[in-house]
């Protein structure tokens, strides 16, 4: 069983699809490549693919990551090309590496960073986009509601931000609101998982955010070691 | 000239890949370096005109053709289509997002008669005006296939021309005879004239239904049109892998076309005469190319009556063999109960998570005899015991109400049947078989269709029908019994315009522009609405649907030829009443008449 992990990136051509389905996208392409692919048990055998954390629709990201198991010697770079030869616009492999240590990357991710880019209300000038990120690090609690499919209650954030930073942006098309990117590490997998829309709403509670997204990107997942967040490349936790 | 979709348009309806297109397989040309562009519309939405098997064959067969780009249309769900009238944004094709309004002829798939609706709308989405008579040179050639086109009365204002039959070689004339007549600028009414000696195509411009001939045996027939060989018949060894799920995510393999067991309720079997089969080698051939090129992991057998197959056996054996490395499984849907084996379901791997299907159809072994589904309750019986055995506790039985001849003691037997396959399960020991079992009845509405032995009959009506599904609500109240049935309002509306003449056309306009649409949909069907169109053209929907029609007599659908004669549906329907089975025509002729025109398998 040789096992391989890669970076891919998810694109604007492919955004309109949930995570489920990009996840079958990526079980048929396998197939096509014909490479040897390790199949789980039973009934309903699948090939043994792993995607590091869900990204939500509409989202693109440059730095999304899958192990996989092989059945078989391939090198990765092998597994690179043949699997980019049948994957769709969009998808893209950009780097594989073998790893071989026992926690996969699902069961790994600790932290996801992403880049929102909004356009906020000219009442929110720059002086208040700027002190945004000091009135939500320095709170006490951040409590947002949520709605889960049993029913809402109340969530306490504060400790699923781990950084936070606005910047200017240039947008041409951008009249009669201030353009901005929001810069935010959060919490991500099975552990602890917050979502860059929940930071907004955050935002809007807490530090009287106004505006309008127009786009969201991911732009990297981490692994926690110690008091460290690793690239999932690193070999520490390949 | 293609349209623009924004984000802020595609991230705020649902399923938004339904738009995007740029699938594995999509076929990509320059729309400047051809001659032919065709819109194929299929008017439901994406994810049920993905699951088209027909659509998937002349979609490939088309873009074949170097001088033709054929692309796809599909009905936006109602969230994006209020976005696209807000934004002013007309209907487009998936491949290139260009509007459809500027295609050289845009074709729809008629699958089922309660689609219409979603074909006005579609047309008045792409600023395409819907009466024939409406359109001038300038608009794009408007044609229809498919089953429903044996009956093609109902849409005859709206479409320039129908094509009657299987479009696999018709196409290509049609596409031939279309540029023909472009290069040399003929007028739209003399390209009509050219295209209706096409065999198959009707142009109901040429056709005068009001003054036909009331003596049906002297009217100008349309034949409908055959390929004669399968195998020498185009079918793509490369499909479109859509990028979300539909609802046949599968590999669907046509293996045979036809059926020979005649049962008298179903048009598939009348129309789609004579059985041709594709042969085993080349099945075997195409599974492993379409595997290859798709990357799916289930090949589904497809035809009218899979167990008919002749070589099931060794083609099933081939694809087991062959597949079983590659962790792909093979479907059968279609089996017959009486061809169920437990031998056929050894050498095949059936998925077996989703259940077991079998269509009784009649709760009777008489009421069965008079539709001629000669299956008897100990092939049933011994069926469903086969299934549970290997491992199956879920099983689906199809029936339908309002038969003819059908009585109070014919439903009371639906529940029975069940209660009886029930006793098959508990009878089996319980260290055999799985642990609870579910049974669910399906009950569907009897629709009599045009071209087969009923087509002269009434159907229920909505007061009969409820009363039918209360009976049998009343016998199945148990906890392993799941009742469901399809509206039987929906298919009172579905056999107006299955047997229509071209004065229902204006009801459906009418019902559209209430805001009819997605009728097949349970959340979107509307029967007031409807109901108030009929109401609106002085139309009573009763007098298409309950009168019993004259034997012999015009029948809207009259100038239409299946190849199987009148005759025969006449003697069919005699036997019938008097619960005389046919037997399936591979053991005897029975003189269906389409041997004159093909020959049988």
């Amino acid at each position: 069983m040789i096992e391989i992990r890669v970076r891919f990136e998810r694109r604007e051509q492919i955004k309109y699809i949930a995570h489920l389905d990009i996840m079958k996208v990526f079980e048929r392409a396998l197939r096509r490549s014909g490479l040897p692919a390790s199949y789980s048990k039973g009934f309903n055998p699948h090939p043994g693919i792993v995607f590091g954390l869900p990204l939500s629709l509409g989202l693109v990201s440059y730095s999304e990551y899958a192990d996989f198991e092989m059945n078989g010697e391939v090198e990765s770079d092998e597994l690179k090309t043949r699997l980019n030869s049948q994957l769709p616009e969009g998808l893209l492999i950009v780097a594989a590496k073998r790893r071989s240590l026992k926690d996969n990357i699902m069961a790994s991710v600790d932290l996801a960073e992403y880049e929102i880019d909004v356009c906020s209300s000219m009442e929110m000038g720059k002086i208040k986009m700027s002190g945004i990120p000091d009135i939500l690090m320095k709170a006490d609690v951040l409590a947002v509601e949520k709605t889960t499919k049993s029913g809402r209650s109340v969530v306490d954030i504060k400790n699923m931000i781990k950084s936070l930073k606005i910047t200017d942006r240039y947008d041409l098309n951008a009249t009669g609101c201030n353009p901005y990117t929001i810069c935010a590490g959060l919490s991500a997998g099975s552990r602890a998982n917050l979502k860059p829309e929940t930071l907004l709403m955050a935002m809007r509670i807490y530090a009287g955010y106004e505006g309008s997204v127009q786009g969201i990107r991911r732009t990297g997942l981490f692994i926690k070691k110690g008091s460290e967040y690793l690239e999932p490349f690193d070999e520490r936790v390949l | 000239m293609p349209v623009r979709l924004s984000d802020d348009i595609l991230l705020k309806v649902e399923k938004p890949a339904r738009y995007t297109g740029h699938e594995w397989n999509m076929i990509r040309k320059d729309p400047a370096s051809v001659d032919m562009r065709f819109a194929f519309c299929f008017p439901d939405t994406y994810e049920v005109g993905m699951s088209n098997l027909g659509m998937k064959i002349l979609y490939h067969l088309m873009n074949e053709r170097a001088d033709t780009y054929c692309e796809r249309v599909f009905a936006p769900w109602t969230d994006m289509e209020e976005k696209m009238r807000l934004a002013g944004i007309p209907l487009f094709a998936l491949e290139t997002r260009d509007p459809i309004v500027l295609f050289d002829m845009v074709g729809f798939t008629l699958q089922y008669e309660m689609s219409y609706t979603n074909i006005l709308n579609m047309l008045d989405l792409a600023g395409i005006p819907i009466l024939a008579k409406e359109r001038g040179e300038n608009f794009p050639l408007l044609c229809a296939g498919g089953p429903c086109a044996f009956n093609p009365e109902p849409l005859a204002p709206i479409f320039d021309f129908f094509f009657i039959g299987e479009a696999e070689e018709a196409i290509l004339e049609i596409i031939d005879v279309y540029l023909n007549c472009k290069r040399s600028k003929k007028s739209k009414h003399e390209l009509l004239n050219a295209l209706s000696r096409v065999e198959g195509v009707y142009v109901p411009e040429l056709f005068d239904a009001e003054h036909a001939s009331a003596d049906s045996s002297t009217i100008v027939k349309v034949r409908k049109r055959s390929v004669r060989s399968l195998d020498g018949a185009f079918f793509p060894d490369r499909i479109i892998v859509p990028n979300i799920g539909i609802v046949h995510d599968r590999v669907m393999l046509e293996i045979f076309r036809g059926c020979t067991r005649g049962c008298r309720f179903c048009q598939a079997g009348f129309i789609y005469r004579p059985v041709r089969e594709r042969s085993a080698e080349k099945l075997a051939d195409l599974a492993g190319r379409l595997i290859a090129n798709t990357g799916y992991d289930e090949v589904s057998l497809s035809s009218l009556s899979t167990s008919d197959y002749s070589s099931l056996e060794t083609l099933a054996a081939i694809l087991a063999e062959r597949f079983e490395s590659q962790r792909v499984s093979l479907s059968l849907p279609s089996l017959r109960i009486d061809s169920f084996s437990a031998g056929l379901m050894e050498k095949v791997k059936i998925v077996r998570k989703s259940g077991i299907t079998f269509a009784p159809e009649a709760g009777t072994q008489r009421l069965r005899d008079v539709i001629n589904k000669g299956v008897s309750e100990e092939d049933l019986l011994s069926s469903a015991k086969i299934a549970f055995e290997g491992g199956w506790n879920n099983i689906k039985l199809y029936f339908m109400i309002g038969l003819p001849t059908e009585t109070d003691e014919d439903i009371k037997g639906i529940a029975d049947l069940a209660r009886k396959v029930a006793g098959v399960f508990y009878a089996i020991p319980g260290d055999r078989r799985r642990n609870a079992l579910n049974i669910t009845i399906s009950i569907a509405t009897f629709v009599p269709k045009p071209h087969t032995p009923f087509q002269w009959e009434p159907q229920a009506g909505f007061e009969q029908l409820m009363h039918k599904i209360a009976i049998i609500k009343a016998s199945t109240r148990t906890k392993y019994i799941n009742l469901n049935w399809h509206d039987p309002k929906l298919s009172i509306m579905e056999g107006v315009f299955a047997r229509g003449d071209r004065r229902v056309c204006d009801v459906l306009i009418k019902a559209w522009g209430k805001g009819c649409r997605f009728d097949g949909w349970d959340e979107h069907f509307n029967y007031d609405m409807w109901m108030s169109a009929f109401t609106d053209c002085n139309i009573d929907p009763a007098f298409y649907t309950e009168r019993f029609r004259e034997i012999g007599g015009v029948m809207p659908w009259s100038h239409i030829d299946s190849g199987v004669s009148e005759k025969y549906l006449i003697e069919e329907r005699v036997k019938a009443y008097k619960g005389e089975r046919t037997a399936d025509c591979r053991t005897a002729c029975a003189g269906c008449g389409i041997s004159r025109f093909s020959e049988c398998g």
